[in-house]
């Protein structure tokens, strides 16, 4: 029930990079976006106070609503005064502080240490070092993990291994090992220490570490075999994110105070909103947050929810560690123009020295999306691995009904077409879904405003987070070029029909169906592709209803996993070609070969 | 109206603060109020060695030795390789049994059964890097140093922080540095050139005995040097191939012959070894006055109409021009985004560019 109080809500989401802020009303009883605006985030130098963007971001507002929303204080006016000054609340979510520096302990890579891996992947964590007594460190002595203990700037020790019941000898092994680094290390610099392991040996633990560290014993994450339990080793980190590194930012405890002490993360406000919705619509849903220095990918199958933060890639200060995971060739073979892996890590690297930038010409748009699918193909590979199999194999493609797109590079653009194309080649996903596209940047912050009127986080969710792309129908398999890969039939609401037409392999294909429409939708696929994203039954027809979007039905028979051409210049020619089809005709031009993008500047 | 947007040194003469700190807790040897030179020792620490465990119960045979008892040293006490550090007494013949340090080193912790020897430990000390007077003292660990300097804040570089005598390869802004350009007479000297340095050129300069390097750009490639370069090489534009921009290319030819001191701060890791430098010459240009207490320091609210800006992104990537108007509206760019920002002059010619994309020059 909405508290009747509560008319008009400010929500700032405070990112790495940028900082948004929204303002909701309640109109005819019904709680509605009205306004964004957005300010390079300010808790780095030379400002050090992350609300200075936000109150920035307010003035924005102030100028567009013609609206008061600060008071003379320059805090935002808290309760409103009249329909044209203040609001009722304020809410705040944050992406802004530093990872917790992990360093992990187990006894096994297979068990203690991929359970444990799982948990560590739903807050903003990196782990900056790991040993299990099964791998190669083992072999070389104690002494080298100690070495690495002192040498590495971990904020937090986390040791699991030892199911219940089973031998304790190994953990407390091990446990000795890091009790020994810590007693060389400097009281003060002492990583926080976590233990979720075999709960016999709690006390012993307890014992050894007690007067040396903070310990924390949480549930075991690998009781059994074959089963897990997260829950405690995830509220934990939770906490110690919170207590570490989001009290570090400059400004913090004022927007605290502001919002009435109710700050969470970004990335779980997100994975709460694609929950949410996929809760509310009874659909499987699948989001994926491309961040500054961080990407969150958000699950929902049924009663399986899940996230995973990936601190360490993302659009902004961490490109030279997406070069390193993935490839600048990797990144290269997203752009329709000629562009070489050198030019491409100066281009990268500026871009991290720069992070707050943002494309002023289309080849550096087509640059930002290279990047982001990169960044999503890494992120989603890794969540896959985490989701529930249900008779797949653990890591197979699943079906999903809805994929949402977030992040300023997938929803500050002049088109639809380029956000389409990317999620598509950076998910790959299959079968017959919806894709939508977060364009007022309101589902980072949707968890947060729940925390104040939930009815309004749902409202809003409903009417105004999304911008529906399309229907997309992408079969899994592999043909010639110019082989059918499926025959398409469409009837509209209205009667009207399209007749079955062939749809050749390697190709994307749009047919108009407005966001207010529907259609029933007849494919049959040819004998070498599936619309199972499991591939199976190739040759099998379905036929679905599907809503439309703002570019309408996407077909996309380029196959799963895509194939692009082999050469560069057919690759070009391609990537300019699927553009196209979706209806983007934006120039791109030519680019000279001296390691930066366009032409060079003058001085 | 006035907007906040993120700032860059390049004064010819600036009333400036440089901390300076220690990597780890340790001993600072000034004062407060005390003058310090470049190279004068502003305080000293451990950086730490590796550890070597030696399991003393396996040493003299026993399951569990009262470790009180059998050990000749303590924590933090000093040993050599080959000293006894435990010993068991024992009355049978051939009972005795002595353990002997594997290293030189400290015993740096006595736990359960075992030693923990730390060795290779050595001392680092800090130079102040600027001339100028102490202002502030963090115990133990860092301290301000407030000087007069012309500052130049670089976009990028690799290496470690070094001071040395300025000098120029050459005249010409557009010349990339070559290996041609030193000889051992350059040792202790910091090099200037407006266009690149590559690797070849590096390793020379590091042969020599240069012992800084500061360019208009440098090559992504260069951070894949293995080993890295033992030498600051700095960019004041970023990465790629762009000449240096002819206000600083022009600063340092000013300052030629006098010392230069290049300070390397590192961001966070995720930035992955890329440090921020910033060059300091010590005192005023010649001809220059003292500096006002506001130099160096943004405007407050930031920039305004013709306040100096560098472009960060293309189309005008790196130019530098003032700002000839600040429009209320967002104004859409070539990629077809609306944004708020700045009309700027850069070299005759005005355009609009997003407040994300510009620098305030200081």
């Amino acid at each position: 029930m909405a508290d009747a109080k509560i008319a008009s809500i400010l929500a700032a989401d405070c990112g790495a990079l940028v900082t948004k802020v929204a303002l909701i009303d309640r109109t005819e009883g019904v709680y509605r976006f009205v306004a964004l605006a957005k300010t390079a985030s300010t808790h780095g130098p030379p400002w050090g106070d992350v609300t200075l963007g936000i109150v920035e971001a307010i003035k924005q507002l102030e100028r567009t609503t013609g609206r008061e929303l600060l008071s003379p204080m320059g805090t935002p006016l808290v309760p409103h005064i009249s329909s044209q000054e203040g609001v009722d609340a304020f809410a705040a979510v944050i992406s802004a502080g530093e990872p917790l520096h992990i360093l992990l302990a187990g006894l096994t890579k297979a068990v203690s240490l991929q359970a444990t891996r799982r948990a560590i992947a739903a807050t903003y964590a990196v782990i900056d070092h790991q040993f299990a007594l099964d791998d190669r460190l083992h072999e070389q002595g104690i002494e080298h993990r100690i070495t690495a203990i002192r040498q590495a700037p971990s904020d937090l020790i986390l040791l699991v291994g030892g199911s219940e019941g089973g031998a304790g000898a190994p953990v407390i092994n091990l446990a000795q090992t890091i009790s020994m680094a810590l007693r060389v290390l400097p009281a003060g610099s002492r990583p926080h220490i976590i233990y979720a392991g075999n709960t016999a040996l709690r006390a012993q633990l307890a014992e050894m570490f007690g007067g040396l560290a903070d310990f924390k014993p949480v549930n075991n994450v690998a009781p059994a075999p074959h089963q897990e339990d997260l829950s405690g080793l995830q509220a934990e980190l939770d906490i110690l994110y919170l207590q570490r590194k989001m009290s570090q930012i400059p400004g913090v405890n004022a927007l605290s105070k502001w919002s009435g002490n109710r700050i969470t993360t970004t990335a779980r406000s997100f994975a709460q909103t694609v929950w949410y919705i996929g809760q509310s619509y009874n659909i499987t849903a699948l989001g994926v947050n491309v961040g500054g220095n961080s990407t969150t990918v958000a699950a929902k199958r049924g009663e399986f929810q899940h996230s995973l933060i990936r601190s360490d890639i993302g659009a902004g200060n961490c490109l030279p560690a997406l070069l390193q995971e993935s490839s600048a060739e990797n990144i290269c073979r997203w752009l329709p123009f000629e562009f070489s892996a050198a030019e491409a890590k100066n281009y990268l690297h500026n871009k991290s020295l720069y992070p707050q930038t943002v494309p002023q010409t289309l080849p550096e748009l087509h640059l930002e999306l290279a990047v982001a699918r990169e960044v999503m193909r890494l992120a989603s590979a890794q969540a896959r691995r985490t989701w529930p199999t249900a008779g797949n194999r653990r890591g197979e493609r699943l079906n999903w009904d809805l994929i949402i797109g977030a992040g300023e590079s997938l929803t500050n653009l002049p088109h639809p077409a380029p956000a389409v194309l990317a999620l598509l080649d950076g998910l790959e996903p299959a079968g017959i879904l919806s894709l939508a596209v977060d364009s007022h940047s309101l589902t980072g912050m949707l968890g947060g405003i729940a925390a104040v009127e939930p009815l309004a986080a749902a409202q809003v969710a409903g009417y105004d987070a999304l911008l529906t792309l399309g229907a997309v129908v992408a079969p899994v398999g592999v043909g010639r070029p110019g082989e059918t890969a499926l025959k398409f039939k469409m009837v509209y609401e209205d009667g009207r029909r399209i007749e079955t037409i062939k749809i050749p392999f390697g190709t994307i294909q749009v047919i108009p169906l407005e966001s207010h429409e529907k259609a029933t939708l007849e494919i049959r696929p040819t004998r070498n592709f599936s619309m199972q994203p499991s591939g199976r039954a190739a040759g099998s027809g379905v036929a679905a209803v599907v809503r439309g979007g703002v570019l309408g039905v996407i077909i996309d028979t380029r196959g799963r996993p895509i194939r692009q051409a082999k050469t560069e210049a057919d690759r070009r020619r391609q990537m300019e070609g699927w553009l196209q089809k979706l209806g983007f005709e934006g120039d791109n031009p030519q680019t000279e070969t001296d390691g930066n993008t366009g032409h060079g500047a003058s001085n | 109206m006035a907007h906040r947007i993120r700032t860059r040194q390049l004064q010819k003469v600036a009333q400036v603060t440089v901390q300076r700190a220690l990597p780890f807790p340790g001993e600072i040897r000034v004062q407060r109020g005390q003058t310090v030179t470049p190279t004068e020792i502003i305080g000293q620490c451990r950086l730490p060695g590796r550890i070597v465990v030696v399991n003393i119960a396996a040493a003299l045979g026993l399951p569990t030795p009262d470790m009180a008892e059998v050990m000749l040293k303590g924590e933090q006490q000093p040993v050599e390789e080959g000293e006894p550090i435990a010993r068991l007494q024992s009355r049978r013949p051939f009972g005795k049994r002595v353990c002997k340090s594997p290293v030189t080193g400290v015993i740096a912790g006595l736990v359960g059964n075992r030693a923990l020897i730390e060795t290779g430990a050595r001392l680092k000390k800090v130079p102040a890097l600027v001339g100028g007077q102490v202002i502030r003292v963090n115990h133990a660990r860092s301290v301000a140093i407030q000087t007069t300097a012309t500052v130049i804040q670089a976009a990028c570089g690799l290496g470690k922080e070094s001071s040395g005598i300025l000098k120029a390869a050459s005249t010409n802004p557009a010349d990339d540095l070559d290996g041609e350009a030193f000889d051992v007479l350059d040792r202790q000297s910091v090099f200037v050139a407006g266009g690149t340095v590559n690797k070849a050129a590096i390793r020379r300069a590091e042969a020599i005995g240069v012992v800084g390097l500061i360019v208009g750009s440098i090559d992504a490639a260069l951070l894949d040097m293995d080993p890295p370069p033992q030498i600051p090489v700095v960019a004041t534009e970023g990465f790629g191939r762009r000449p240096m921009a002819p206000q600083t290319f022009e600063l340092l030819q000013t300052r030629l012959n006098e010392e230069a001191s290049i300070q390397m701060l590192k961001p966070p890791p995720a930035q992955w070894g890329i440090c921020r430098p910033t060059i300091f010459i010590s005192g005023p240009p010649p001809g220059e006055s003292l500096p006002g207490p506001e130099a160096g320091v943004a405007p407050a609210g930031g920039v305004t109409r013709r306040s100096p800006v560098r472009a960060l992104r293309e189309p005008s990537a790196w130019g530098r021009g003032r700002v000839a108007g600040i429009p209320d509206a967002p104004c859409v760019t070539e990629a077809g985004i609306a944004y708020h920002g700045a009309n700027v002059t850069i070299n005759g010619e005005t355009r609009f560019i997003p407040w994300f994309n510009l620098e305030h020059l200081l």
